[in-house]
């Protein structure tokens, strides 16, 4: 309720603000732009909930609308901010960008501030709908479970290498907010984020891409803490220690896309790497190919999300009493219920270019998967037996720019 | 044959036809800077790479038409390679990123012809049949 009032205060504001911009337009430095969305979308199983969808049409899952201000203070040194309301009450409305730049000449980039984490090639502007072709990017990559801002430093360089024109990117910082998965929020510290993204345009029309990612995480799990401390207490240590979600993390990403005039491929794959066995072990990857009738794009995307086999501890015996056995089924109820699923899904997607600024989408995607974080949440017990891990989404859109 | 007819549909689609300038440019583009080096020639790689903010070894600054003029629809169809409306997806991934910003952009021909005849190291493209004052340089013209 809180969360909606809040989101509601910053449409408002944007709005008030928008309509009050045609006079800083008129400034040379301060330079006003923004993005939209309005999506609406209805999953056609009525078990499941998937990334908030269920089988009730709602707009409020995605639709959002953001200002973004870049200032020149001089002609090196800027200051841009964002300020982004969602439909969403899952999500924070507020300050999603707020960071100087330093651009001493086109080839070197620093900026410092809040950023988005460039985790993969669209992660940094997943809310600017406008900027891909679908709907909702594959859930197996641009999952909402990873945080996806971070406060911090970064440096671009721009380079050419004979037919390769490149950058790099290199950024470190640290987040401090809350994560998100299965519809809850988990107080979260990331620590010693360090990144590096790799970028080559080769011969024109390949793009290859390559980063990776390694942090120090802490999630408040505080009900999964609770057990924890219970089972420490019986003197099962290395149980008590397999439910803590605290430890390193890597993110290895590679990509490719090949574009012509008429059409596009493109290819992304990721892998997450961890020793906490709570945190999901990962490995995502999509491929894409779309065909240009201009001003109509038509998308078919295959993606798959393929999880390791956790080790667990075993050294809760079952069958000894009946307080032993409660703890070995609470044991593995909660392995359970942090666990990721493989996901597979087929999405077939349009997108009409109406204007140079607006755009509306179409896309039906077929997905396979069973119930999981990140992936289908059971609306009932009952329901995650009935659920037969096969569910159809259906979403239509309009992106904007401005 | 196939550029000439997606040229032809995306002018329909950008509303271009009717206009002044459509009747008035040709459909190939010379690209013009304003540098020192009389001598300098650039690949059509490296235009694309300068109008698409990607590092080349020469530093221009790029400026630009609006996306509904006839002379952009013949740049992006035989120099960037790519539609009006990828073009724009691209620099919305770009500018709300932070990481570049679209090139500037002039009203018409005169005006971009004025704002590179004044601006040391700018570059920018015009209909091939443009007269180029002496003082600017050719540096790119697609096949005539």
């Amino acid at each position: 309720m809180c969360k909606r009032l809040h989101s509601r205060i910053v449409v408002c504001l944007l709005f008030a603000f928008f309509c009050s911009v045609n006079v800083s337009f008129a400034d040379e430095k301060l330079n006003i732009s923004g993005f939209g969305r309005l999506v609406a979308g209805y999953l056609d199983d009525n078990n499941v909930s998937f990334e908030g969808y269920t089988n009730e049409l709602t707009f409020s899952e995605q639709s959002l609308l953001a200002i973004q201000a870049d200032y020149q203070l001089t002609d090196t040194v800027s200051v841009t901010s964002q300020l982004l309301a969602h439909n969403n009450a899952e999500r924070d409305s507020g300050i999603e960008w707020f960071y100087l730049s330093y651009q001493p000449n086109a080839n070197w980039l620093f900026k410092a501030g809040k950023m988005r984490t460039p985790f993969y090639h669209y992660s940094d502007v997943m809310d600017v709908g406008f900027a891909y072709a679908w709907i909702s990017p594959p859930q197996q990559l641009y999952s909402a479970f990873l945080f996806n801002q971070y406060e911090g430093i970064s440096g671009i360089h721009r380079f050419a290498l004979g037919p390769v024109s490149a950058s790099v990117e290199l950024y470190t910082g640290s987040y401090n907010g809350d994560t998100s998965f299965q519809q809850k929020r988990y107080p979260t510290d990331i620590d010693n984020l360090r990144g590096i993204v790799l970028n080559a345009l080769v011969g024109g029309n390949l793009k290859l891409r390559s980063s990776f990612i390694t942090a120090d995480f802490s999630l408040d799990l505080e009900e999964i803490t609770t057990f924890a401390n219970i089972l420490r207490g019986a003197g099962f240590v290395e149980s008590a220690n397999s439910l803590t979600m605290e430890g390193e993390f890597d993110i290895y990403q590679a990509g490719a896309i090949y574009e012509e005039f008429d059409y596009h491929l493109a290819w992304e794959w990721m892998k997450i790497s961890s020793k906490t066995i709570l945190a999901p072990k990962i490995t995502s990857y999509y491929v894409q190919g779309g065909y240009v009738f201009d001003p109509i794009t038509v998308n078919l995307t295959f993606a798959n999300l393929i999880t390791s086999e956790v080790e667990t501890a075993n050294e809760i015996p079952f069958g000894v009493n009946p307080g032993l056995d409660q703890l070995f089924i609470a044991y593995n109820t909660t392995l359970q219920r942090t666990k990721a699923s493989d996901l597979k899904s087929v999405t077939l997607g349009v997108r009409w270019d109406a204007g140079v600024n607006v755009a509306f989408k179409a896309e039906v995607t077929h997905y396979q998967g069973g119930i999981g974080i990140s992936t289908f949440e059971a609306l009932s017990e009952s329901a995650a037996f009935a659920f037969d891990e096969r569910a159809n989404l259906y979403q239509i859109g309009m992106e904007f720019v401005f | 044959m196939r550029y000439f007819i997606k040229m032809s549909l995306m002018l329909v689609f950008w509303g271009a036809i009717g206009s002044s300038e459509c009747v008035a440019e040709s459909r190939d583009v010379v690209v013009v800077a304003n540098v020192d080096n009389k001598d300098i020639r650039l690949d059509k790689r490296a235009v694309r790479n300068l109008f698409m903010g990607n590092a080349i070894d020469v530093l221009l600054e790029p400026v630009s038409l609006p996306p509904e003029t006839l002379t952009r629809a013949v740049f992006n169809t035989k120099v960037i390679g790519l539609t009006e409306s990828r073009i724009q997806s691209y620099w919305s991934q770009m500018r709300f990123s932070g990481r570049s910003k679209p090139p500037r952009e002039m009203q018409d021909i005169d005006d971009l012809l004025a704002y590179i005849s004044t601006h040391k190291d700018t570059v920018a493209f015009f209909p091939a049949d443009t007269p180029i004052p002496d003082h600017l340089t050719v540096v790119y013209q697609t096949r005539q």
